[in-house]
């Protein structure tokens, strides 16, 4: 008898603790999420739409190494998608943040050269190798398969926030995977690059697996 | 007859020189005609070029400049398919992105997927048959970086090659690529005794031993450059002195943790390429594995599961 009660109420915390197990899933597994609405809001940073977008963060040095030490800043990427954009939030706090070196701001909005010192990129694997690069003063960079005639359309936003910096951007889909056969994910690296002027730049991701690793994320279609 | 016995020997006397003369390794480009080095220079025109360049170690450096896809093909050298080569050079990319300023050439320095890599240098050496006909079997690599960096590729050519030749492309983009002080030379091995040496390597180098690719798979330890071969990593293909009894033994370490099998072996390989057995051992740090290899056989491959690689040596038994 006692047993059977053991068991019951086993089975009750189970059951109790389904939904924060399946929280504690999801934010292991992130996903491109639909949040059509964002296709108006995107470039507000303080959007309340962003927190319904799938959260990325405790970033590790990307060693490529299972037990990667943790980032020395914090990083926090939200994720999201309508039927024709990926929409990324990118926040990097850093608490030194007057000592980051970086390049100043580009000449015109249609400049594409790589942002030198502190900044972050965005790699994606479908159709070739593709990197958005972006930093706080609004430069941007973009190349598929190394090669920076490439045009995607992708727009940023960036603004210097109190303790660090954060990007919006757009990023229309077919410009980096094959929309027509729904794919069930796209191999996809976030990086953090900080540079605060020592000669010895961080670089780290959500797993600590190198850029070139493109771990997939899942989209929901 | 006697006009023709003279012009025989004559020709009989000149024709190493002549050989010679189409060497296109070794000498740091001494000689002013790129026709002595590239088998295309006259479709390269003035896309290919001497340059003395700051740091090269040759006499002269050739000069890449051509803002599209087209190889630059030195002249084939003789190889014997059951001797190892080292085939090494230096580079310097003059390009507004390189690896040394873009962090995101990372994913090209090991990248093989060669449509993905066409604005970007790289180099491929092909092997061909006695009827120069080219095998399937080809080392490929990238050059990425913006500094001088050494490139260096350690192998045995494919089973039936007999020439080997090296091509070098900028890719496309508006750089220059520099290639300074190529170096060539075959592996002395005794007839008894082949030693794999996986230790030549710094960290400032790229390109492949045995089939292992640098520097993906490079790490220092205590100051000794070792290769880590992938877990369940296949070198390329080996020649051993014929069929008979062997010895491996293994310097190097083995990396100790308690997951994956820990072990060293040798897969045995047909003229076809095909594997017709293996033999492996756990316990190479204590003691030699001894095997025979088949007379099937004509060349062997390791197989590695966490180890790291300094020597391997294979000593044939009587």
């Amino acid at each position: 008898m006692i047993r059977i009660k053991e068991i019951l109420l086993a089975a009750a915390f189970f059951v109790l603790c389904l939904p924060l197990l399946s929280q504690e899933m999801q934010s292991q597994e992130p996903k491109f999420v639909k949040i059509p609405e964002l296709a108006a809001e995107w470039q507000d940073f303080d959007s309340k739409l962003w927190e319904k977008a799938a959260r990325l963060g405790d970033f590790k040095l990307a060693t490529g190494e299972k037990d990667a030490p943790p980032a020395q800043e914090p990083t926090e990427i939200r994720v999201a998608r309508d039927d024709k954009n990926f929409y990324v939030r990118f926040t990097a706090t850093d608490s030194q943040a007057a000592k980051a070196k970086s390049s100043p701001a580009p000449i015109d909005e249609f400049s594409n050269s790589f942002p030198r010192g502190d900044h972050a990129e965005i790699w994606i694997r479908n159709m070739g190798s593709i990197v958005f690069a972006f930093d706080k003063n609004g430069n941007r960079y973009e190349a598929q398969n190394y090669d920076q005639k490439f045009f995607s359309g992708f727009r940023v936003k960036s603004r210097k926030t109190a303790n660090g910096w954060e990007s919006v951007l757009l990023i229309p889909m077919r410009s980096c995977i094959n929309v027509g056969r729904s794919p069930k994910d796209v191999g996809i690296s976030f990086v953090r690059h900080i540079d605060h002027g020592d000669g010895k730049p961080e670089r780290s991701t959500p797993s600590g697996q190198k850029a070139s690793a493109m771990p997939a994320i899942k989209i929901e279609w | 007859m006697k006009r023709v016995l003279i012009l025989l020997s004559f020709a009989a006397m000149f024709a190493p020189l002549a050989l010679f003369a189409v060497e296109p390794f070794n000498d740091g480009f001494a000689d002013k005609r790129m026709e002595a080095y590239l088998e295309n220079a006259g479709r390269l025109y003035e896309d290919a070029s001497f340059k003395e360049v700051s740091g090269m170690s040759g006499k002269q450096c050739i000069a890449l400049i051509y803002d599209n896809e087209l190889e630059a093909e030195f002249h084939p050298v003789p190889v014997k398919d059951d001797s190892a080569y080292v085939l090494s050079f230096r580079g310097q990319w003059e390009n507004s992105e390189t690896f040394d300023n873009n962090p995101t050439f990372e994913a090209a320095v090991d990248d093989t997927w060669r449509y993905g890599l066409g604005c970007i240098p790289t180099m491929n050496i092909v092997f061909m048959d006695a009827e120069d006909k080219p095998l399937k079997d080809e080392i490929f690599m990238t050059m990425p970086y913006g500094k001088w960096h050494e490139y260096r590729n350690v192998f045995f050519p494919p089973e039936g090659a007999v020439s080997m030749k090296l091509k070098i492309k900028s890719g496309r983009n508006l750089g220059v690529f520099y290639i300074d002080n190529i170096k060539f030379e075959p592996i002395k091995n005794t007839p008894d005794e082949t030693v794999l040496n996986f230790s030549g390597f710094k960290e400032d180098c790229a390109g492949s031993v045995f089939g292992f690719r640098v520097p993906a798979l490079l790490r220092v330890v205590d100051g000794k450059s070792m290769i880590c071969p992938p877990y369940s990593g296949v070198s390329s293909a080996i020649s051993l002195n014929g069929p008979g009894k062997y010895r491996l033994s293994f310097k190097g370490q083995l990396l100790k943790d308690n997951k994956g099998m820990t072990s060293l072996g040798v897969q045995f390989i047909d003229s076809t390429g095909k594997k017709i057995g293996e033999i492996a051992s756990k316990k190479l740090d204590s003691e030699p594995l001894e095997f025979t290899l088949p007379k099937e056989a004509s060349k062997i491959k390791l197989l590695v599961y966490k180890h790291l690689l300094e020597e391997i040596k294979f000593t044939k038994l009587k």
